[in-house]
């Protein structure tokens, strides 16, 4: 959200109050004396339980005229069971970002015997972070296995607009509960998802409104393999709705983000423009005949040229010093990318969302917490551009912003005039022939069987071949060849690798999307295991170890891939003349997962054996991101597919 | 945001004390020529320092020194992906505060270079430590404008608060250096040490010479390589060239000689300061003690029952600010605030036992990590690490609690064999050196029961660990989440293949540090071996371990290892019926001093019994011992691959 916008620039329009400074903070505090909590059996048994946590936000004007202030207090009680829980849980660090003062901490932690152990205050420490905002620390004091550790705070901070709170945890949490109070001319709302309560206005008597949620018990999320945890997590986001101080309208909505981060995308004027000019020439776009090479080259000079300085301030946003000093942040550096398609005329548009890895982006809550990454469409291309992921190029955004909502902001020309128009579309995903890692293998088995001959090539498409090349290009020369040794090397436990090598060296704009294509050969004893007259290939791991997903207990998040992607391998294997294979159906798999008639996972195994040449090809795909929890058997069995082939063994007898 | 530049004040130090430094603080040269010039010596090298120096002034005031270090560094960026070298980040603490912080890139321009000057220097606190909280503070920044043949300045000043930390100068870093320099001035009445490593007098210069009552000593290398950077190598303080200054006294304006650290004698009496009235006689201590040990327990049975309760109450977190980094907190503030660092664990420790008329004593100890020993560097370089010793009859039992699992006995794998400064008595030390454990004291044994069925390997066995094996698992085992032990279990026990499946499992004794740890589990394998007509083919080493764990031939670094191990298993292969055994492999085995092997094959009335065992025998291997190393992990390897045949009975 940092992005989006400077605080100081909204309060005196949105926080305008008619109303009187009556509200008063009320101080939170705890249970004075308490005994340790009492827990059955099975909750007595967990290594670790949250037994308490409890949020409060109160929104107050403190001084006539001006924008109000929030305290912010968080209160959790944990009971821990065994070493780790305790360690995991004994270091608190309040995050003092915004923070004005802290107003109030209480830690304490109760025995197993009952005792009771305060915090002394004067142990609590801070840590500046210039950098990601710093913390106050400190450390529960006579803490026991068996026992409770308790803390709350109150910080003040500036207002905020917007706010998020992940609920659920990796552990059971008893007694959620949530509070928002603020002066009655603010209307804020709120949306809970999976599965948590919504909150309900439960008090709009005072002069104030109070809004609430509480449940009893959420339990706790594993993390599963391709799943999105945060993304699945019990959560609440809220946003401040209306000031009937100032209008009726509708506060924050996705126009209004629009239309301010438009105006500070496109802030720059003539004299910022002839510098952009100037790196266009250096660039060299001039003779070059469609719009895509110009936007192609001019995007790799910058990613050359150019580096990223996430933490610096609104300095790295200004258009000319970034041109001077050669890095800019986030913001910046898309600032640089919007002038400079403007300067070679594409029409573009500048889209805002936030990683799916995280949490996807509801289009109907029209809260900014979700715009957070800067994408760019060029609709004339049908393309989208990362403007700070170096690594990719004109095609290629990083996958967790792509099946997803953006906000895509237009600009819109109404005679002389631009304004931007907003709207909440998909960003599409590349399907699975984009995103590939193939492998061709041709093998060799000498007569003295002492081990396996193979020639490979592997090659990579899509956005890891992308940061493949940008890895090796940051390497020093030793350990590019151990890269791409690396790469080979994962395909069997011995791997001897004799003559490796990058088929194209030299990256440029023109190539920086080809495949990333590896060549090499190696020796691999452990695929031939021997017993007297008969010898065992172990076929299945010319395609290295490839993962089990296991599940044992019920599925509970949906399947969501990084991406779609595919595997294809093709195999050659010449057989020792004086060999038969016994076994050669064991090749043959098709597993496959269909959804309304198309195929959207796979793999498909098949072989042909002429004279002594065994020939096999294996083409596993994915091809979609998301899939519901209730089937995911069938995913599981397509990945697993794969697992059960790398164990296909031939077995070979001496004629 | 921090404003480190006064350009009046670097002025004024340039000419007081550099000299030398001032002349190259310019932007003198050609851009086109200088890049040219150092393209064509390292064509490979994304960027070299031209320039690295210390200044060093050691002077008097006031009957106490004042230390200062002008730190000045130049690079040039020679590739097109030099930007990670953009990033500057400088050290500071309550002993090294920095100021007069200038960082500039001088951009190539026509004929000259143009000044694009740091403007943001940010504070941010030092995210990997182990250390909750200390006083270091790290001063980020970015340079602007890098690209091939832009160059780098940064100056900045150390004021060294304590002469007993004034740290040290390795001249190679990961990138080529041209010229690099140390330069230390003392006024007359300082008496300095400098202590060198692995070669250092041979390869950099030395110069000494005296100006108006000061001495000067230069030493300085050019083109010095760049270091290489291998993974799971010891510190680079065990190879690199380097050189430790230690200020052995000086001399008072009364005359008198105050002594720093002119022997191992001076370390220890700071040192002593720092526990002085640990040791004393405190009422809440002795609350504790009566639930924990009983009166006719031994006084090897009290220690070792103190020592498990400390291990088991105070938990690992380290404050550190100023010399709070180096004096122990009295055992009744740890044992109230139940938690503490390496010191307070020793502090708890040694009161505990001193209130039970046991005399235990404190121990400063370097990890592994440090390659000195106090009887060769009189220094606190030596050390970073605080224990507790206590002495039954000749031996030494030394009791680092910071090893949340390790049995008593045991010293913590991270000081075995290092040199320990043992506080025997208020003006007594000994210098003991901790030993090193045998791989049969850290062992990992494995016996297993299995039989076959429709592709199928179906079994049960035990695992027992001992000794650090015991320790590294433990901290795996206990977790505050189920599903994190069953995978670590799981990874664990993987033999066959990614089909392995544990189907049920039980650990004991992981509380006692006593006893073995010991795994009783069920597994499965699928799809594990082959049947063709009447004949299975398995191969028994399901784990294979070891193979394939060669080392490439152009590593040039030792490997380390925590510790030295023995793996060995029993394995039983119950043979299906109707089926008959018609081939063994072979028994093999190799023995070297750092890597030996045994397999043995036994085949008794309707099963195979298989053991192996292999060893690890080293801590440091070095380059000279890796041929012997890869040839014997081939030979374990080939024996991986031998495989069992059974086949069909003829059915009469």
């Amino acid at each position: 959200m940092k992005n989006i916008y400077p605080v100081s620039l909204f309060i005196c329009f949105v926080f305008l109050s008619n109303s009187s400074m009556g509200q008063q903070f009320e101080e939170y505090t705890w249970t004075p004396d308490r005994a340790l909590t009492s827990l059955d059996k099975a909750e007595a048994d967990l290594p670790l339980l949250y037994l308490k946590r409890s949020i409060q936000y109160q929104y107050l004007y403190e001084e006539e005229g001006k924008e109000p202030v929030c305290y912010l207090t968080d209160h959790q009680i944990i009971r821990v069971n065994n070493d780790e829980a305790l360690q995991r849980v004994n270091r608190i660090y309040i995050p003092t970002e915004n923070m004005i003062e802290l107003i109030d901490v209480k830690a304490r932690t109760i025995t197993p015997s009952g005792k009771v152990v305060l915090l002394d205050e004067s142990n609590i420490r801070e840590v500046k972070d210039e950098e990601e905002g710093g913390y106050q620390i400190f450390a529960i004091e006579g803490a026991e296995i068996g026992g409770e550790v308790e803390y709350f705070y109150t910080k003040k901070i500036t207002a905020r607009y917007f706010g998020r709170e992940f609920a659920q945890l990796k552990y059971p949490l008893k007694d959620f509960s949530f509070t928002l109070t603020c002066p009655e001319n603010l209307e804020f709302e709120f949306r809970s998802y999976n599965g948590l309560p919504q909150v309900t206005q439960s008090d709009t008597s005072k002069s104030f409104n109070r809004y609430t949620l509480h449940t009893d018990y959420i339990e706790d999320l594993p993390e599963e393999a391709f799943s999105s945890f945060d993304g699945s997590r019990q959560r609440l986001d809220f946003k401040l709705s209306y000031n009937s101080a100032s209008s009726k309208n509708r506060l924050f909505t996705w126009n209004d983000a629009a239309s301010r981060i438009y105006n500070q995308i496109y802030s720059f004027g003539p004299a910022e423009m002839k510098d952009v000019k100037k790196l266009l020439k250096v660039v060299g776009v001039d003779k070059l005949a469609t719009a895509k090479e110009k936007i192609s080259k001019t995007e790799h000079y910058v990613k050359t040229n150019f580096y990223l300085n996430e933490n610096a301030g609104s300095e790295a946003e200004d258009l000319s010093t970034i041109l001077r000093q050669k890095f800019g942040n986030e913001r910046g550096l898309t600032i640089l990318f919007a002038a400079l398609l403007t300067e070679l005329g594409v029409s573009h548009e500048i889209v805002l969302t936030q990683s799916r890895s995280e949490v996807y982006f509801d289009k109907d809550f029209d809260t900014w917490s979700s715009l957070n990454d800067y994408v760019i469409y060029l609709p004339d291309l049908g393309s989208y551009l990362a403007p700070y992921a170096f690594e990719l190029r004109l095609g290629n955004i990083p996958s967790d912003l792509t099946a997803t909502n953006g906000l895509y902001i237009r600009p819109m020309k109404v005679r002389d005039f631009t304004y931007p128009v907003a709207e909440v579309r998909w960003i599409p995903e590349p399907d699975h022939t984009m995103e590939f890692d193939n492998l061709a293998i041709d093998v060799k088995i000498p007569d003295d069987l002492s081990a396996a001959i193979i020639d490979v090539q592997r090659s990579f498409g899509g956005v890891q071949a992308s940061y493949l090349k940008s890895i090796y290009e940051f390497l020093e020369p030793e350990k590019k060849q151990d890269l791409l040794e690396e790469m080979i090397e994962f395909l069997a436990i011995d791997a001897e690798v004799e003559n490796v090598s990058l088929d194209n060296k030299s990256f440029t704009y023109q190539n920086w999307n080809d495949p990333f294509v590896i060549t090499a050969n190696y020796k691999a004893p452990s695929y031939l295991e021997l017993a007297g007259d008969i010898m065992l290939f172990k076929v299945g791991e010319l395609i290295g170890p490839q993962s089990e997903l296991y599940q044992d207990e019920k599925r509970i998040t949906r399947v969501q891939n990084t991406n779609n992607r595919s595997y294809f391998r093709k195999i050659q294997i010449h057989l020792p003349p004086d060999f038969l294979i016994e076994n050669a159906g064991d090749i043959d798999m098709n597993v496959q997962v269909e959804e309304d008639g198309r195929v959207i996972y796979a793999f498909k195994s098949t072989h042909q054996l002429q004279n002594a040449l065994l020939s096999i090809t294996i083409d596993e795909f994915y091809n979609e991101i998301y899939f519901p929890q209730e089937r995911f058997e069938e995913f599981r069995k397509v990945v697993n597919a794969a697992a059960d082939w790398n164990k296909v063994t031939l077995v070979m007898k001496r004629k | 945001m921090m404003n480190y530049t006064n350009k009046l004040f670097i002025g004024l130090l340039l000419v007081i004390f550099l000299g030398a430094l001032s002349n190259l603080y310019g932007q003198t040269g050609d851009p086109e020529a200088t890049f040219a010039r150092y393209k064509s010596l390292y064509p490979d090298e994304q960027a070299i320092y031209l320039v690295l120096k210390q200044h060093m002034n050691i002077s008097m005031a006031n009957d106490s020194l004042m230390i200062t270090t002008s730190h000045y560094e130049e690079m040039l960026h020679l590739g097109e992906n030099s930007k990670p070298y953009a990033q500057g980040k400088i050290y500071s603490s309550s002993f090294i505060r920095v100021s007069q912080l200038d960082a500039k890139t001088l951009v190539p321009a026509k004929k000259k270079y143009e000044v694009e000057q740091v403007k943001e220097f940010k504070e941010s606190f030092d995210k990997d430590s182990n250390i909750f909280y200390d006083d270091v503070k790290y001063i980020n920044f970015l340079f602007p404008a890098i690209q091939p043949g832009a160059r780098t300045q940064l100056l900045y000043t150390e004021k060294v608060t304590d002469p007993h930390f004034l740290g040290q100068y390795r001249p190679a870093t990961f990138i080529p250096v041209i010229e690099s320099e140390f330069v230390v001035t003392i006024d007359d009445g300082i008496d300095i040490n400098f202590y060198t490593f692995h070669g250092f007098e041979d390869i950099y210069s030395r110069e000494e010479k005296s100006i108006g009552g000061k001495r000067i000593f230069r030493f300085s290398g050019k083109n010095i390589p760049k270091i290489k950077f291998e993974t799971n190598s010891p510190s680079l303080s065990y190879d690199e060239p380097h050189l430790i200054p230690v200020i052995r006294s000086f001399t008072s304006s009364g005359n008198d000689k105050v002594k720093v650290l002119s022997s191992l004698q001076d370390l220890y009496s700071w040192y002593r300061g720092f526990i002085h009235d640990l040791k004393k006689d405190d009422p809440s201590i002795k609350g504790i003690l009566d639930s924990i040990v009983n009166p006719e327990d031994t006084e090897l049975e009290k220690v070792r029952k103190v020592f498990y309760w400390v291990q088991d109450n105070i938990k690992y977190i380290a404050f550190e600010q100023g010399m709070r980094g180096l004096i122990p907190h009295p055992g009744s503030y740890v044992l109230n605030n139940r938690y503490g660092d390496c010191k307070d664990m020793s502090s708890i420790i040694i009161s505990m036992l001193h209130q039970l008329g046991i005399d235990a004593k404190f121990v400063w100890i370097g990890s592994r990590d440090l390659p000195y020993k106090y009887s060769q560097l009189p220094s606190p370089m030596v050390d970073n690490h605080m224990i507790a010793a206590y002495q039954h009859g000749k031996d030494w039992v030394f009791l680092d609690a910071t090893g949340q699992y390790i049995p008593f006995g045991y010293p913590t794998s991270m000081i075995q064999g290092k040199e320990a400064l043992v506080a025997v008595e208020e003006d007594h030390y000994e210098l003991v050196t901790v030993p090193v454990q045998t791989p049969s004291e850290s062992i990992m044994s494995d016996s297993y029961t299995y039989s076959i069925e429709n592709g199928m390997v179906k079994g049960e066995g035990k695992l027992q660990l001992t000794g650090h094996a015991r320790v590294f698992n433990a901290y795996k085992m206990i977790k505050s989440n189920k599903t994190s032990v069953d995978n670590y279990v799981n990874r664990l026990l993987s033999r066959g293949s990614n089909k392995f499946f544990v189907d049920n499992y039980q650990i004991a004794h992981l509380d006692n540090r006593d006893e073995p740890i010991a795994l009783d589990y069920q597994f499965r394998v699928e799809d594990y071996y082959r049947t063709t007509g009447s004949q299975i083919f398995f191969n028994m080493n399901m784990d294979k371990g070891m193979a394939g764990s060669t080392i490439k031939p152009d590593r040039v670094h030792s490997l380390e290892n925590e510790y030295q191990y023995v793996n060995s298993s029993e394995a039983i292969f119950n043979i299906p019926e109707g089926y008959a055994v018609s081939f063994v492999p072979q028994d093999s085995g190799i023995d070297t001093d750092i890597f030996s092997y045994k397999i043995t094959y036994t085949q008794e009335a309707n099963r195979i019994v298989q053991k192996r065992d292999y060893q690890i025998k080293y801590l440091q291997l070095h380059p000279q011992q890796f041929p012997v190393w890869n040839e014997a992990i081939k030979h374990y390897s080939e024996s991986m691959r031998q495989v069992v045949i059974l086949s069909k009975k003829e059915t009469e």
